[in-house]
């Protein structure tokens, strides 16, 4: 509590410094000499409607190219020249283009451009990209070999890389290690295919339009090979690279990112085709492995970088896309979000993706969790340039990204209600497509998983049309200045002002690398200071259609002292410099590093190790939720399998849910860990939402009891609960008291402390009429297990409960959860629960889905762990501004209407386009007859005074998965690391993982079948926070838990050494908890 | 001194003054004037304007013009002796207001306020009508209708309008919303298509209350050739032929489909840039081909409403009827057995429309729009159809009514989006219910009949 007063003055002082200067000022290009502007022409033949790519504007790079030790700067044109801009130091540069002989091909469209030092002679050389509705005379790509004098020649042809496809950047790198650079080069196609043909063209090899890889001969010419062959040859076909006419490459991006050693290549892909995760088989080829590594991708990608963000030293990689970030632009400008026909794109092949920035957090050795939308950086509007470096050193990197399209053509009042009609004049329709300027993007890393907004306080309110852009210390100063190329209006070049208002230190690392490959291309550099471990990989092309080629550039914060610096060069040297002084030049040789790694990956046992579990495969049927109640925020349907277990006797025994599309089972396990189907004679194919081990009969064998229901069973007699008596000869069921309702979750427990088991049966929602309710009710039990039925009258949309004496009078209390409502304590009246005497928490409405009670603090009392949906969605509901539910049956036609909605700024604005929101209320459609007339629409723009006062209003505020401190029967809410609040949390299982003394905490869930706006959410693959005791957890990092599960998890319990996990739509998955695991080291 | 002519002429003076200095006419004049058959059209073009702009499905479409026709029916038949309300005569249609006994009424003026009030009710952008029916009534008043009787007119028409729209109001649309078709993809069922892949439109259209049929499923047609993609099979033989003839497509077929091609939203897309083509729905084709002959044929405005109307009647019971068999067989379309099975790269020349395919909408409604229309005015009538012009379609001329219902229905093969024996069947459905519509929906009077 000492450290706050600090921490406050500190952060007051910051942002009274950063109020005064922005981190970032644009210079005035007439004072700079950077005087260039991407100016285009629309002419009838050469437009939008004619070229796709007509306004994707254009890149730049920074690199050092005549070796004086500042980095210089090259701009391309599409209809204009190229200019290179020499830097004389001071902010100040030299136009040299003509002399340098660089302004491109007459008549050519230049695109991406990379600074390569393709003939390995010490000298940075150029090589552009050319595309455009050209023949492909005017399309052949230059390479324009630096002369070392400031002149160059275009030497494209005679090195074999004159390629004329419809290219946009080239990657130089050393895919094979054989020590010289390969050239991979992104190509895209002049027409948007139907998916339909996807199968066909997928096999499809495209000169034009398909990527392509290009081997550097040079060593194996050194070898004795044939100096005949040109110095790249196209390997693409035999090295396992795609050239589908599908493709439309748009940001390529080199990184190991499997941690073997190997360089692998990631193409985003524009439109419907998948982006290519190209892993490096280290034998010359590469394989697409994107579906095996990650979840879920842009729909449009377009640019984007790979870099550490969370300083875990493994690679994290951000992909752009088109997503608004304001309600007004997201409601005018269409977002796909239409089930079908995201199936219709599943079933043609593709893969999942999303109209959003994705940020791919890699979690153990080349696997991902996405979690753009935690982190706060999923919606930059039409982006094309991601950056991710340190912009204000503080050690952590953090993201600049690029945007702005000329015109609005996506404007979803053009494309519906222009009433174009064939043989208009093109440029009078071009004309009626809106212009809107947006803002660059520049977040902050907050070092915790997310980012804020710096858009003002760093210097980027200014709206633009942005394309091309690329960081690099212009003025030799220590700190990372920013250039763009923008379209129709002066390239812009902001010079950081960091290391001129603060004293925050930094080391720029130069890197000196082999003969054939002199600027140590491939290289990994790391910087450890204290805990803290930096990871660079030395990849310059990065941005859009750009390349960063500065030496790296590391921020060490505002603490003095010296750092640690480790050089990996391509082919595994290393070199580990120590006690390294900040705010210099370091220069790391190749000569210098020894041959081996130092052996410092020592193998840690890991918690967990693979295991075996029954064989059951959970399927859910393919009917939509989504056609009953069209604004269903997920699939209700697809729920389950929760699973039950009993280790009474000895015996253990696990019972995994069933559905209509197969029936439960009942599996024992054998001594020899293996499990054995049991018969549960009666059994039919219920959807179960809950299943319970229970002595409800008094005589010590475990009885089964089934909560039945569905949100999509419409047959009252298909939701009656079921009960099993075990009998030793087997299992007996039992009759239980009429009843049809959806019930969600069953608990057993003594209520009126009579000496047998009672039951709790939660009421969910209401089948087909989500956000109504079923009853929740008590079934008292004679002691022969024969139950009377208690109604508890609706409690809400139940989920789950817990168990526990709260006030310890020694009668077991009741904590009840649920979607849009109140984490509610029902307390046990000495025998009696009411409904009417509940105590809500008023603080904690959520959407939960899980309780789960344990000791967490070791004071002999159950706490509790609650799952929530977490902050990986772009629902936001917090105190200050929470998220409503208003539903009613507005235009009277006996369906319920309900929306959601969001505050913003004292506003609640509807979450759904105007075609959802008209779709359930039709009338709606004359009152916003527009997509601008809806843009800034409330709730109360919808419905008149009246009817808002007759609907039923259910309010959140919380969403993040807390643990909750019981303290003398009061619920403190406490919270977890970020990275709880990842991916909705069904399973919840406490216990002692670490050994360590204290209860610790398995996490897992997901939701595959959200409403796509809301997203497919899949970031949790199995995540263990480690109890530090005093309500402070920390994450245990993936490669040490030795757990990874992808899919969406429904239930997580232990059965001896064995964790089974309920996966939906998918096979049970069971991992094995190992005895002798080592005190391990949590991840912060 | 002032004359008592001044006296007496003061009040006319301001009468005319408020009226925009028109003389006043009487009945017989202004009646003659304001039954001009070409207010009418222009309020039903109008509304064909919002129809295409609000982008209806062809169902809803066809609903609305039911509605707004009926409204101009029930609003006109005051004024001609030997028509009679429909009352009675549609399904669950009772009797309206009637206007009031000894006063006058210009029911022509009436009838278009009905009209352009229900068109208003039922449609979105009603700016569209604003700036319309400025001028519109301003006619009336040149006409000389005299203010009382424009105002009990412009009252009658709502009135009725207002009857109208009750009876609009319980035929189960409101009901029917926010329901979506669940696609099951089991093997020759529906499923969505490219390139939008959309929703399956009004899955649940046959719940809409009949209007002159009896239920949904009277004109049941004959059970879709089951799916067999086996060789030499009935149904892959139809396949073959859809097939076939998109490959081979003449000009003259190409001509023929794209001219009835009807579809209310084309979305061409150019990468990220997409606009929509949107043109009248079918209803709203054959609503402009009943105003083609009619003005042929010279109709009055009496015989030239209720040629509207009994044609929108077909058009709305043909589509229940239709949408009711759609759901019922489930029938895949073309383009995806062809993609999966014979050519994934195959595209019919129209792009097909979200909803399952057999029967051929096209061929129900323009058979049974054709029957009811060869009924009132006669078979054999030749015409040219130049309607689609304005949406670039061309213009086509044919022999009858039957022979460009018959030339719709053939489109829907050419077009690549139908099988041929959901063009035969179909028209045999629409033609039941055409006649069904001409029996039951008698607009005249026994006595007119028996004449």
């Amino acid at each position: 509590m000492k450290l706050w007063p600090a921490v406050l003055l500190s952060s007051v002082l910051f942002y009274a410094c950063s109020q005064r200067t922005p981190l970032f000022t644009k210079t005035n290009p007439e004072e700079t000499g950077v005087q260039f502007t991407n100016q285009l022409q629309e002419t009838e033949t050469e437009n939008i409607l004619s070229f796709e790519y007509f306004y994707n504007g254009a890149g730049v790079a920074a690199g050092d190219l005549n070796n004086d030790g500042r980095v210089d700067l090259f701009f391309t044109g599409n209809q204009v020249g190229n200019k290179l801009f020499l830097n004389k130091g001071d902010m100040h540069f030299a136009d040299v283009t003509d002399k340098a002989g660089v302004g491109g091909r007459v008549g050519g469209w230049k695109t991406g451009v990379t600074l390569a030092d393709v003939n390995a002679d010490g000298w940075l050389d150029i090589y552009v990209c050319y595309s455009g509705l050209r023949p492909d005379s005017l399309r052949r790509n230059q390479l324009l070999i630096n002369n070392k004098n400031l002149t160059f020649t275009d030497r494209a042809a005679e090195y074999g890389l004159a390629d004329s496809g419809y290219s946009v950047q080239a990657n130089f790198f050393d895919y094979d290690l054989d020590g010289d650079l390969d050239c991979f080069l992104i190509n895209h196609n002049l027409k948007n295919y139907q998916r339909k043909e996807a199968a066909v063209m997928r096999v499809e090899r495209d000169y034009n339009a398909g990527d392509k890889l290009f081997r550097n001969m040079t060593v194996e010419r050194r070898k004795g090979g044939s100096t005949a062959t040109p110095l790249f040859v196209d390997v693409s076909e035999q090295a396992g690279i795609k050239g589908n006419p599908l493709g439309f490459g748009l940001g390529v991006s080199v990184s190991d990112l499997n941690n073997d050693g190997y360089p692998d290549v990631y193409v985003s892909n524009d439109f419907v085709e998948d982006d290519y995760l190209y892993i490096n088989q280290k034998d010359g080829t590469f394989r697409d492995e994107l579906r095996n590594r990650i979840e879920h991708t842009s729909y449009s990608a377009m640019g984007m970088d790979v870099a550490d963000l969370n300083n875990d030293s493994r690679p994290d990689i951000m992909t752009l896309d088109m997503l608004p970030e304001s309600n007004a632009r997201q409601k005018l400008l269409p977002w796909p979000d239409n089930w079908t026909v995201y199936q219709a794109q599943l079933r043609n092949g593709f893969w999942h993706q999303n109209m959003r920035n994705m940020l791919q957090i890699q979690q153990a050795d080349g696997q991902f969790a996405e979690l753009g939308q935690l982190a706060g950086v999923a919606a930059t509007d039409w982006s094309w340039g991601v950056l991710l470096a340190d912009f204000d050193l503080d050690g952590y990197k953090d993201i600049f990204v690029s945007n702005g399209i000329l015109r609005d053509f996506t404007n979803a009042d053009f494309v519906k209600f222009s009433d174009q009609t064939p043989g208009n004049n093109v440029l009078e329709q071009i004309k009626q497509m809106p212009t809107t300027l947006t803002k660059n993007y520049i977040f902050r890393n907050n070092q915790d998983l997310t980012f804020t907004n710096e858009q003002k306080a760093w210097g980027f309110d200014e709206s633009t049309v942005s394309n091309g852009c690329a960081y690099a210390d212009l003025d030799n100063d220590g700190d990372l200045d920013l250039i763009t190329n923008n379209l129709n209006e002066p390239a812009r070049l902001y010079q950081n002002q960091e290391r001129e208002t603060k004293a925050t230190h930094y080391l720029t690392i130069k890197l000196v690398g082999t003969q054939d490959n002199p600027f140590g291309i491939g290289a990994t550099v790391e910087v450890s200071q204290n805990a803290r471990t930096q990871t660079q990989e030395r990849y310059p092309t990065r941005g859009y259609e750009s390349c960063s080629h500065g030496d790296l550039l590391v921020g060490l914060g505002n603490q003095p002292g010296t750092v640690s610096v480790m050089v990996r060069w391509p082919d595994g040297r290393v070199q580990t410099v120590k006690n390294v002084n900040s705010d210099q030049t370091l220069t790391l040789s190749y000569r210098q590093a020894t041959a081996n790694e130092p052996a410092s990956k020592t193998a840690t046992d890991a918690i967990f190790s693979p295991g075996s579990g029954p064989d059951f495969v959970h399927k859910v049927d393919s009917t939509s939720n989504f056609d009953r109640q069209i604004l269903l925020p997920t699939q209700y349907s697809a729920a389950g399998p929760r699973l039950a277990v009993s280790q009474r006797n000895g015996q253990k025994l696990v019972f995994i849910s069933g559905n209509a599309q197969q029936p439960g089972q009942l599996f024992q396990q054998l001594t020899d860990g293996s499990f054995k189907a049991l018969p549960l004679p009666g059994l039919t194919k219920a959807t179960t939402n809950d299943a319970l081990f229970a002595d409800l009969n008094g005589d010590g064998q475990p009885d089964l009891y089934l909560a039945n229901g569905g949100y999509g069973v419409a047959e009252a007699d298909r939701r009656q609960d079921q009960l099993w008596l075990a009998t030793p000869t087997g299992y007996v069921a039992q009759l239980l008291p009429a009843e049809a309702d959806n019930g969600s979750c069953v608990k057993a427990l003594d209520i009126d402390r009579d000496g047998d088991l009672d039951l709790f049966v939660g009421g969910g929602i209401k089948p087909f009429r989500f956000p109504a309710d079923d009853e929740s009710f008590l079934l008292i039990n004679d002691g022969k297990a024969h139950f009377a039925r208690q109604s508890l009258g609706r409690l809400g949309m139940l989920t789950d409960a817990a168990i526990l004496d709260i006030n310890r009078d020694t009668y077991p209390d009741l904590v009840i959860i649920g979607e849009w409502m109140p984490v509610t304590v029902l307390l046990n009246q000495k025998g009696k629960l009411q409904a009417g005497t509940r105590k809500e928490y008023t603080e904690l409405a959520g959407w939960w889905n899980r309780i789960q009670p344990a000791d967490l603090d070791g004071d002999g009392d159950l706490d509790l762990v609650v799952g929530n949906l977490g902050l990986n969605t772009f629902v936001r509901a917090t105190a200050e501004q929470p998220a409503t539910l208003i539903y009613d049956d507005f235009d009277q036609n006996g369906t319920l209407d309900f929306f959601m909605s969001y505050l913003i700024d004292g506003k609640r604005y509807p979450a759904y386009s105007r075609d959802e929101i008209c779709e359930q209320v039709p009338s709606l459609r004359k009152k916003f007859t527009t997509y601008q007339a809806y843009a800034d629409a409330t709730i109360e723009d919808c419905f008149d005074e009246q009817q808002l006062k007759q609907a039923k209003t259910r309010e959140i505020n919380e969403l993040r998965t807390l643990v909750l401190e019981n303290k003398d029967g009061t619920l403190i809410p406490h919270s977890l690391p970020m990275i709880a609040q990842v991916s909705p949390v069904y399973g919840i299982l406490a216990t002692d993982f670490d050994h360590n003394g204290t209860t610790d905490l398995l996490l897992m869930g997901n939701n595959s079948r959200m409403r796509l706006r809301i997203g497919k959410v899949d970031a949790n693959h199995g995540i263990v926070l480690s109890n530090k005791r005093n309500w402070q957890f920390a994450e245990i990092p993936v490669d040490k838990t030795g757990l990874f599960v992808r899919g969406d998890v429904r239930d997580v319990k232990q059965l001896g050494k064995t964790i089974l996990m309920g996966l939906c739509a998918g096979k049970l998955q069971a991992a094995q908890l190992n005895d002798q695991s080592h005190k391990l080291a949590s991840k912060r | 001194m002032k004359s008592i002519a001044y006296w007496i002429s003061l009040p006319f003076v301001a009468l005319a003054l408020l009226t925009g200095c028109q003389k006043e006419s009487t009945p017989a004049e202004y009646n003659a004037k304001a039954a001009d058959t070409e207010r009418y059209n222009a309020a039903l073009n109008k509304l064909t304007e919002v129809v295409v702009h609000d982008i209806f499905s062809p169902p809803v479409a066809s609903r609305i013009y039911a509605y707004a026709n009926l409204a101009g029916y029930e609003a006109l038949t005051p004024f001609d002796p030997n028509y009679q309300s429909l009352a009675g005569k549609l399904k669950r249609f009772s009797d309206g207001p009637q206007p009031e006994a000894g006063k006058q009424y210009c029911f022509p003026l009436a009838s278009t306020r009905a009209f352009m009030t229900v068109a208003r009710a039922l449609t979105f952008s009603v700016e569209f009508y604003d700036e319309f029916e400025k001028p519109f009534y301003e006619k009336y008043k040149q006409d000389g209708v005299p203010d009382d009787v424009y105002e009990r007119s412009m009252a009658y028409g709502e009135a009725v309008a207002k009857h109208v729209l009750d009876y609009a109001a319980k035929d189960n649309y409101k009901q029917t919303r926010g329901f979506k078709h669940t696609v099951t993809n089991a093997e020759g069922t529906w499923v969505p298509t490219p390139p939008a892949y959309m929703d399956a439109a009004e899955p649940q259209w046959n719940k809409l209350r009949c209007w002159a049929m009896d239920t949904c499923n009277q004109f049941m047609p004959t059970r879709p050739l089951p799916y067999n993609m086996t060789a030499g099979n009935p149904y892959r033989k139809e396949v073959d032929e859809v097939y076939t003839i998109g490959k081979n497509l003449t000009k003259e077929q190409e001509a023929t489909a794209y001219f009835w091609d009807d579809n209310a939203f084309v979305m061409n897309v150019a990468g990220h840039v997409m606009y929509a083509s949107k043109k009248m729905t079918p209803g709203g084709h054959w609503m402009a081909i009943a105003q083609t002959v009619g003005r042929q044929k010279k109709l009055s405005m009496m015989q030239m409403v209720e040629a509207y109307a009994l044609t929108s009647f077909a058009l709305t019971d043909g589509f229940i009827s239709c949408w009711d068999e759609k759901y019922r067989s489930n029938m895949v379309r073309p383009e995806t057995v062809i993609n999966k099975l014979m050519d994934p790269k195959w595209t019919p020349f129209l792009q097909t429309p979200p909803f399952p395919e057999y029967p051929s909408g096209h061929s129900v409604i323009s058979t049974a729009a054709a029957t009811v229309l060869t009924n009132l005015m006669g078979d054999n009538i030749a015409f040219t159809d130049s309607t689609e012009y304005k949406y670039g379609h061309g213009v086509r001329s044919f022999k009858s009514f039957r022979d460009a219902a018959n030339e719709a229905s053939i489109s829907r093969l050419y077009g690549g989006i139908h099988y041929r024996s959901a063009l035969d069947n179909g028209q045999v459905e629409g033609e039941k219910v055409g006649n069904w519509v001409v029996q039951k929906a008698t607009t005249r009077r026994k006595a007119v009949a028996a004449r």
